[in-house]
């Protein structure tokens, strides 16, 4: 094969020359984010899209606590009269038959009888 | 690639006042990308050619305030890409270049496929055996046909050097051509 002439060798090289891959989709953003355009950007929506949410979650949160609360109070005081009427009516049987069996009064009587003697 | 002047690229992107500078990067970056790739990669071959890409960028944002118009933009680019690339390459010396032969694009169906593979196997190939500073040189006069005088800008060194890089240069790939076809 002759050496190439100076045209042929700029048609060859143009011809065939290396063609660069295609860039991938994320290097813009990756750049952006080196440079720290696109990370101010993203901060400050981050941030307004944080509050927001945690702003969110907060009224949820209180609401569904304040319906639960509400449903256990009610739920509360209406089984609490009853079972606190009964309660005291079996602390005054209970203290009435621990009056007679009481130790105390045992004892008493046995110290009299033994008097008597 | 069209030719744009400093003053076209300040009314064209940095006077669009509602835009972000995010925005006014996106679009310098797709006005430049393909032009900053391909010298970037034709010069030092396929490996972090994203990361100097990247870099090259960042150079160029970074620049645009300080750049002052001598010279068209488009050339200002390629001395950045060029720069890019050359830095990269002697930081790396041990690494040769490698094109990773692209034999999907570019090449015409038909009888003669395989004999066009095989030569730009050999182009490529021959292209990467040049030093650096010739290659730069090809990459730059016979590829993008720039002028040599931009050539010289864009380098940093005499028209002179560039005409002498080129001699050179284009021996070494006519013998190396010869060689890998015999």
């Amino acid at each position: 094969m002759s050496l190439l002439n100076d045209s042929e060798l700029k048609n060859l090289l143009k011809k065939h020359q290396p063609h660069a891959p295609d860039a991938p989709e994320n290097l813009l953003n990756t750049i952006l984010y080196r440079m720290g355009l696109e990370k101010r950007q993203n901060n400050y929506r981050s941030t307004w899209i944080l509050m927001a949410s945690g702003l969110a979650s907060c009224v949820l949160v209180f609401t569904l606590m304040d319906r639960q609360f509400a449903s256990q109070f009610n739920s509360a005081s209406n089984s609490i009269a009853p079972s606190v009427a009964m309660t005291a009516m079996l602390e005054e049987e209970d203290e009435s038959e621990s009056d007679l069996n009481s130790p105390s009064l045992n004892i008493g009587e046995a110290y009299l009888s033994l008097v008597s003697r | 690639m069209k030719s744009l002047t400093w003053p076209t690229i300040l009314e064209g992107i940095f006077f669009k006042k509602n835009l972000s500078e995010a925005e006014q990067f996106t679009l310098v970056f797709k006005e430049y990308q393909s032009l900053v790739r391909s010298v970037i990669f034709q010069i030092s071959g396929d490996y972090a050619l994203n990361d100097l890409s990247q870099e090259a960028f960042v150079r160029i944002w970074k620049g645009f305030p300080k750049f002052r118009n001598e010279s068209e933009v488009t050339s200002w680019i390629y001395r950045i890409s060029v720069n890019v690339a050359l830095d990269h390459l002697r930081e790396n010396k041990r690494k040769p270049v490698d094109y990773e032969y692209d034999f999907s694009t570019h090449i015409a169906d038909g009888p003669t496929l395989e004999d066009e593979l095989v030569q730009r196997q050999s182009v490529q190939k021959s292209l990467s055996t040049l030093s650096d500073e010739h290659r730069a040189v090809v990459v730059l006069a016979l590829i993008h046909e720039r002028p040599l005088s931009e050539v010289a800008h864009i380098l940093d060194v005499s028209e002179g050097t560039v005409k002498s890089r080129l001699f050179y240069a284009k021996e070494q790939l006519r013998q190396s051509l010869r060689k890998e076809t015999l």
